[in-house]
């Protein structure tokens, strides 16, 4: 072998390995942006449950009316209106676009003190990370204890 | 000579994958660049919905704060709607990213900013249907306003909102909406007390009703008339999503021994008139309908709302 064929050889070895060793530090540097992107969407997800469980709370369609405290705006969940969601899977679907588009997969009111009865106001699959409130749940004329429960998907 | 052509090669060599070395770091230093974009945007729109999930359960008229929401950085905001079945509001951004919502009803204008100011209000026909978010940028000056959406609106203290009894003390350069008499934005009531009326606009009429003129600041601060009508044909469509919660809590009610004299037929019938159709007729049906209901609950031994 000439030494000018042995010196472009060299070259290109060396370039070779120049190209995998940026390869390899490409690779690394894709993999950090990614669970970058990948923290910052779950971060996203979970501030938009934590949010959505007072927009949940505070539905028209769940929340108390102002007949059954007899005050405005009373923080409470409607036993009745859960009832409605619970029985009817077409009414739970009619919101599925609300709830897909937060990457919800289920919501549910779970009885605490007394009872222990499961209300679903969504149930697509159980999610990956759930989050919950205590919120009385009030019908014509009682309150109990409940816990709504918002799961979310996280990938 | 062999030596010749060995230097030769070796420079086209070296040529090539310069080329190629320099092609790969401009490609990687703009995709890293246009990706960030991209990044920041989707966070700014997915905040926006996350920070407008406060103003949506309201229940009455209020302002988180009514100091101005600032942004990361000024940006152009469009925003359309969709009123197929629950529909959407679409908040997107000049970088062509955009987020749909379905729980929010937005009435807005497209602007370019980097503060922007944020009302909401509860539409309630008869009961609380949703609450309506109104997002604005720049001034507005309300000349004449009726008295009780005066009160409202002043206990907000909201700078670029001023209340004018007259066009002359509005500032320069702010959008001016009279009550009654002719400028940029006019609010004509049919009903005497601006619970049934439109909003002229444009040349177009913005048609509203609402003891709470949830509609009517709907229509002063909407785009234009085809995405007002398009989010009151969405209001539409969850009430009667909310019908039919209420007829079964009635049945529970009922089988609970209440009874309930209120009959939800005829709100659906108009319901469904306003959803195929937004004009003064339809949107005065509806109201017409909601107090008759409105007024048969408060009567009632065991009320459904």
């Amino acid at each position: 072998m000439k030494k000018g064929q042995m010196k472009i050889q060299e070259m290109a070895f060396v370039l070779i390995a120049v190209i995998i060793l940026f390869g390899i530090i490409f690779l690394f540097y894709a993999r950090f942006e990614f669970n970058k992107v990948q923290s910052l969407s779950t971060e996203l997800r979970e501030e938009r449950a934590i949010t959505f469980i007072r927009t949940v709370a505070s539905m028209p369609e769940l929340r108390c009316s102002e007949s059954i405290l007899k005050v405005s705006e009373a923080a409470c969940l409607d036993l009745d209106k859960l009832k409605a969601f619970n029985s009817s899977l077409s009414l739970r679907n009619s919101y599925r676009k609300i709830w897909t588009s937060s990457y919800i997969t289920e919501v549910v009111v779970q009885e605490i003190f007394p009872g222990n009865s499961i209300y679903k106001i969504y149930d697509e699959t159980p999610g990956e990370e759930s989050y919950f409130s205590f919120m009385p749940l009030c019908s014509k004329d009682k309150c109990i204890i409940a816990r709504l429960i918002v799961s979310i998907r996280l990938k | 000579m062999i030596n010749k052509k060995g230097m030769e090669f070796s420079w086209i060599f070296a040529v090539i994958i310069g080329i190629v070395i320099l092609f790969l770091a401009f490609y990687f230093v703009g995709s890293k660049i246009t990706r960030q974009d991209t990044q920041e945007a989707t966070g700014t729109v997915n905040s926006l919905d996350i920070l407008f999930n406060p103003f949506s359960y309201l229940g009455a008229m209020g302002a988180v704060t009514s100091k101005p929401i600032g942004l990361s950085k000024e940006s152009s905001f469009t925003f359309d709607c969709d009123s197929v079945d629950l529909g959407s509001n679409t908040i997107s951004l000049d970088t062509g990213v955009s987020r749909a919502v379905y729980d929010k009803y937005i009435f807005a204008d497209n602007f370019r900013a980097k503060t922007i100011q944020t009302l909401s209000k509860s539409f309630e026909m008869p009961w609380r249907i949703a609450d309506l978010i109104y997002v604005f940028t720049g001034d507005y000056c309300f000349v004449n306003v009726p008295l009780d959406l005066e009160n409202e609106l002043s206990k907000l203290e909201i700078n670029n909102l001023q209340i004018a009894e007259s066009l002359s003390e509005c500032q320069e350069n702010s959008t001016i909406v009279c009550f009654g008499s002719s400028c940029q934005i006019k609010v004509v009531s049919t009903s005497g007390n601006y619970y049934q009326g439109y909003v002229e606009k444009n040349g177009e009429d913005l048609y509203f009703s609402g003891d709470n003129y949830a509609l009517l600041l709907g229509a002063i601060f909407s785009r234009d008339k085809a995405y007002y009508d398009c989010n009151v044909q969405r209001l539409a469509y969850r009430l009667g999503l909310e019908i039919q919660v209420y007829e079964k809590k009635k049945e529970e009610l009922i089988q609970d021994g209440c009874v309930i004299n209120i009959n939800l037929d005829t709100l659906k019938q108009v319901d469904a008139a306003l959803k195929s159709r937004v004009n003064q007729n339809s949107i005065n049906g509806l109201y017409n309908e909601a107090k008759n209901i409105e007024n048969l609950n408060y009567n009632s031994e065991c009320p459904l709302f």
